[in-house]
């Protein structure tokens, strides 16, 4: 039996803009910043105090009646799942439950929970620490509670690669329908990094701009004044369903899956390699039968470190070769920030919207091109393009590699 | 006229076990309120948490229907010194 073509009929978002889709989409091709001052906890001891956060997030969105016994990461991923599977239709009967699964993404999990837990201790001891604080915390929480909200049965599985967590969950249900172990997955990432706890690890690291006073222009990849990226939170949940399948009942085939590739450096923790960049990229392209021409546009990883940006750069140029050149290649974080494990699958909904509406969104803030980043990053505002096939890259530290490649539904 | 104690338990019971507070009178069982033992637990720290105050881990499974709940938090409110008045505003 032939692989399985496997398309997206739905998609969710919660994003730095609110909750939606729509939302989102004129965000980013408004070419809009969503970052400001942190108001989440007091950031007054770090170097850092910006994010981009998910204010005006709102618990109803979830659609589930114990959401509030679910971490703020499960709370991300329920309301995306619950916009998701609106657009999609998709409602699993008893018998296509079983064959229904969850693929989420997270390189944290519910470190809120844990963050509350270990101030209630160290401050009042063993007994203030509440007794949901397992069951909220762990790393699958979130994959759980949308197979049990939607009566899913299939597989249901948590996959952390870091800022490739949300890619990697989208690649892998991919497979999984394309290998017959599934009909339909949900397939995204969620994160919720912004606490006190996290945001101390990451202000240790270094890596997080420092634009205190500026934040709409703070995140600036692939521009020589690049100081850092930007921490933000959110989710997003695709459904994707094997192709037949969504066509029998009518569904809105948003864009197909065509390839995905993942990989590990093999090198270093934090240090990207142009070598294992190059081979998921190349991966990507194989898996779909695609040559270097056929792609349109690049959603980049753009995370706007000095290391991510030249080496993105010289992979993409290792692989694509003279069409890099002419290969468009954006990065919504200078709009959103760096949602880690939930960027991979936001830019994944990014990436089919562009398909959809022809437009590219630009990355902001770069006003002077590094001379190590010399391709098109769409500077400044949106572009208006008919594209037809395109990548979208992550990569993570723990030297984890993913791309997807989506096209056009013919 | 019921007191302040049943009063703000009968609040958060509801409130944490989402069950209609006009099920939680004198008499009526834990298990006539649906929920599940994690979601017990849970009520059970947060009623420690509201009167500041903490059940003996041995004791806790006799905890089978509201008067005995109201019977042990009365107790141990007493244990503490604590009285929080048997008319007051909730």
């Amino acid at each position: 039996m032939p692989p399985s073509r496997v398309v997206i009929t739905g998609m969710g978002v919660v994003s730095p803009y609110g909750g939606g889709q729509q939302k989102f989409w004129e965000g980013l091709s408004q070419g809009r910043s969503a970052i400001s001052a942190i108001n989440l906890f007091d950031a007054s001891p770090f170097r850092t105090r910006i994010a981009g956060e998910c204010r005006d997030f709102d618990l109803a969105s979830c659609d589930y009646a114990d959401a509030d016994r679910v971490d703020r990461v499960g709370q991300f991923a329920l309301a995306a799942a619950a916009e998701a599977l609106r657009e999609s239709g998709l409602q699993p009967s008893e018998d296509d439950a079983l064959a229904t699964g969850v693929m989420l993404g997270t390189g944290i999990g519910g470190i809120t929970t844990i963050d509350a837990a270990q101030k209630a201790l160290h401050s009042k001891g063993p007994r203030a620490v509440s007794p949901l604080t397992v069951p909220m915390s762990m790393a699958n929480a979130a994959a759980g509670v949308l197979s049990i909200r939607y009566g899913l049965r299939g597989p249901s599985l948590t996959i952390s690669t870091a800022c490739a967590s949300g890619a990697n969950a989208i690649g892998e249900a991919y497979r999984t329908i394309r290998n017959g172990y599934a009909t339909s997955m949900l397939a995204g990432g969620a994160e919720a990094p912004l606490s006190f706890g996290v945001f101390s690890g990451w202000n240790a690291l270094r890596v997080m701009s420092q634009r205190n006073d500026s934040p709409d222009t703070a995140m600036r990849p692939f521009a020589r004044d690049r100081d850092g990226l930007v921490l933000s939170e959110g989710a997003a949940i695709l459904v994707l369903e094997e192709y037949e399948q969504a066509r029998r009942r009518g569904a809105t085939l948003l864009a197909e899956i065509v390839g995905y590739g993942g990989n590990n450096d093999g090198l270093h923790a934090t240090r990207p390699s142009v070598e294992g960049q190059s081979r998921a990229l190349q991966r990507a392209l194989d898996d779909a039968e695609l040559n270097v021409g056929d792609i349109d546009y690049i959603n980049a990883h753009g995370t706007a470190t000095q290391a991510n940006d030249s080496t993105e750069t010289q992979a993409v140029k290792r692989v694509f070769g003279a069409h890099a050149a002419q290969l468009p290649m954006s990065s919504i974080k200078s709009m959103i920030g760096h949602s880690l494990g939930a960027a991979g699958a936001i830019e994944c909904v990014a990436s089919v919207l562009s398909l959809r509406n022809g437009l590219l969104p630009p990355t902001i803030n770069l006003h002077e091109a590094d001379p190590e980043c010399d391709l098109d990053y769409v500077p400044h505002t949106a572009r208006e393009v008919e594209i037809d096939t395109l990548l979208s890259s992550s990569f993570a530290f723990g030297g984890c590699n993913a791309i997807l490649a989506l096209r056009k539904v013919d | 006229m019921e007191d302040a104690v049943e009063s703000q338990l009968r609040d958060l019971i509801s409130r944490n076990l989402k069950v209609n507070p006009a099920l939680i009178v004198p008499g009526s069982k834990l298990s006539e309120w649906g929920g599940d033992s994690l979601l017990f637990l849970e009520t059970i720290f947060e009623v420690e948490s509201h009167f500041d105050i903490q059940f003996p881990d041995v004791g806790k499974e006799r905890i089978t229907d509201f008067d005995a709940l109201v019977a042990l938090v009365k107790r141990q409110l007493a244990l503490n010194g604590s009285d929080i008045g048997t008319d007051a505003a909730v």
